[in-house]
């Protein structure tokens, strides 16, 4: 009940960014997309999110076609934690974070109870609570980030997507909010995509991974099978050796320190 | 805001008593409540004549003040929306620039076919052909990108007012007119051009308000904004369209007059939060206080008249390099 790609072919003018997807994502699992910068990652998160449309392929969505949806239905079904963000007005923390509840509330009204429980309950999970009323434009990259975690969370969608969403955070932030996405995954039955950098954090958070090169899906499936230095070679091109971890028996990926080889 | 009404309305009584002949409050309370509820009974033992100053000189032109200055507030305050620039304003995109040009148009060829409305509709002509050209030059990279619009809105601009050079290099006996309508005027207004501000300022204010959640959404960022359901590229459209509109109009019936589309929403942003669904009517209100401020201090205190865009242009610079330097010292992005 997640989503069949078939085929999906996007270019930007003349250069191709995906080149001929295909895959399904089911529900209940925590899909994590990797490869090397500029591979088509971003590009395909806004294809699922229905922000682009691919020039060739389908895209279906609970087995309906994404192009047909209108925005707002969308924003109930999926919401976004972006990589990259900036504001350049003085909203506060509070503001934003109820941003996320307006795909729920009618144009004109003010938020109802049930919306300002859900962004209290929100924010105290993300422990965003202490900087509820400081402005988002007086924050430090890492608390903005938190705080459009928090407004993504609250918009209580049935998908997820984290589009780097963990790269300004430091660890013991990084680990609370992929807790919570873990949790949302197991308890929630959501569906979470997530491009991530760290091979480690993904390989310690997601059940099932995406490997992507040139526009293209090198493999995918459950993490311990994508998982191979013959797969990290191919896709990054350095050396790795995988094995699982007696601390926190999770895979782990060390790597060659000769990047070319 | 129901402080912000109450002081609008004030400044607006006691503006209309300021001038060549002081009128006491009352007294012009009394000839409007006569106009309102047709009882001439309240004008009894006044000299004759005040009635016809407030009515048909001084009202008009204050109205129009008031209604140009909020105009081009909730523009400015939509242009700084769409474009998440807090420096933009109507001349970022050319608009002004275009009015003015086809203005200047009218007035070279004393066009008087369409009898007083021939300058609004040129000038209208001019921003909104300005405004496709702009659009059209941004659109070609790629989506509205901010970044292309301001650009494209400020080559647009500088080719534009070299134009109006021109214009008035050509103008021989005409330059004289056109150059005291660039620095803008309210002087002689009529009812007439009171109605016609007051019907696009009113559809621009309603259209505004209606996607002001929908603006909130925009200053996180088109990708953002569509990922909460906003259709970005259809809502930018029109409401770019429908603030050009609205400054096109602002700028036909009084000339340039820079800074207020600028400086209100700033202001106003300090006070109220930059949630659009408070700012916009907030800056409607503001901005007509302020422009009338500056219309009654042209007209009443200073010994002789002068145009309005050229006081508003002397106190707005300074105070936006104030803002500008604050900004830039990091104290807090306003």
């Amino acid at each position: 009940m997640g989503f069949e790609a078939d085929g999906i072919v996007f270019s930007y003018g003349d250069r191709k960014v995906l080149d001929g997807l295909s895959f399904a994502l089911e529900t209940g699992h925590f899909y994590g997309i990797l490869g090397p910068n500029g591979c088509g990652k971003s590009t395909l998160i806004d294809i699922l999110m229905g922000l682009q449309k691919p020039q060739h392929g389908h895209i279906r969505y609970r087995g309906r076609p994404l192009g047909r949806r209108r925005r707002r239905d969308l924003a109930r079904e999926m919401a976004l934690v972006p990589q990259n963000f900036y504001i350049n007005f003085p909203f506060t923390a509070l503001e934003v974070v109820m941003m996320g509840r307006y795909p729920h509330m009618p144009r004109f009204s003010p938020p109802a109870a049930g919306d300002l429980a859900a962004v209290e309950s929100v924010m105290a999970r993300t422990g965003t609570l202490p900087f509820k009323h400081r402005y988002m434009t007086e924050m430090s990259g890492g608390e903005r980030q938190r705080i459009i975690f928090a407004r993504a969370l609250v918009q209580d969608t049935p998908v997820l997507m984290l589009d780097e969403a963990t790269s300004n955070l430091d660890i013991h932030h990084t680990l609370a909010l992929m807790d919570i996405v873990a949790e949302e995954v197991r308890h929630g039955n959501k569906l979470v995509i997530a491009v991530i950098q760290d091979i480690n954090l993904a390989a310690s958070y997601c059940d099932r991974l995406i490997l992507m090169k040139d526009g293209r899906i090198v493999d995918a499936g459950a993490t311990a099978g994508v998982l191979t230095p013959e797969n990290i070679h191919a896709v990054f091109g350095v050396a790795s050796r995988i094995y699982t971890d007696p601390y926190t028996r999770d895979l782990r990926v060390s790597f060659g320190k000769e990047a070319a080889t | 805001m129901v402080l912000l009404v109450g002081l609008l309305a004030a400044a607006v009584v006691i503006s209309t008593g300021m001038g060549y002949i002081p009128i006491s409050a009352v007294e012009v309370l009394r000839i409007i409540g006569a106009h309102l509820t047709d009882m001439h009974t309240l004008l009894a033992g006044m000299d004759e004549t005040y009635p016809v100053v407030v009515m048909d000189v001084r009202l008009p032109r204050i109205l129009t003040a008031v209604l140009v200055g909020g105009g081009l507030s909730l523009s400015g305050c939509v242009f700084q929306g769409i474009l998440l620039n807090p420096l933009a304003d109507p001349y970022t995109l050319g608009v002004s620039a275009g009015a003015a040009f086809g203005a200047a148009v009218a007035l070279l060829l004393n066009i008087s076919a369409m009898g007083t409305f021939s300058i609004p509709v040129f000038a209208f002509g001019g921003a909104v052909l300005t405004l496709v050209v702009v659009l059209y030059l941004s659109a070609s990279g790629g989506g509205l990108s901010s970044s292309n619009l301001i650009l494209s809105g400020i080559i647009v601009a500088s080719i534009l007012s070299a134009a109006i050079s021109f214009l008035k290099y050509v103008a021989d006996e005409q330059v004289s007119v056109i150059i005291f309508w660039l620095m803008g005027s309210f002087g002689s207004r009529t009812w007439g051009d009171v109605g016609f501000t007051l019907i696009f300022v009113l559809f621009g204010l309603l259209v505004f308000l209606f996607f002001a959640r929908d603006l909130n959404l925009l200053a996180l960022g088109g990708r953002s904004a569509s990922s909460l359901g906003v259709s970005t590229g259809r809502v930018t459209l029109v409401v770019l369209v429908t603030a050009s509109l609205v400054t096109a109009v602002c700028v036909s019936v009084s000339g340039i007059i820079g800074f207020v589309g600028l400086l209100v929403p700033h202001m106003m942003r300090t006070i109220t939060g930059p949630d659009n669904r408070r700012l916009l009517p907030a800056a409607l209100v503001a901005g007509g206080i302020l422009m009338l401020a500056a219309d009654t201090v042209t007209r009443a205190v200073l010994p002789h008249e002068i145009p309005i865009g050229v006081l508003t242009a002397l106190i707005g610079g300074p105070f936006f390099c104030y803002i500008f330097r604050k900004k830039q010292m990091g104290r807090r992005s306003v």
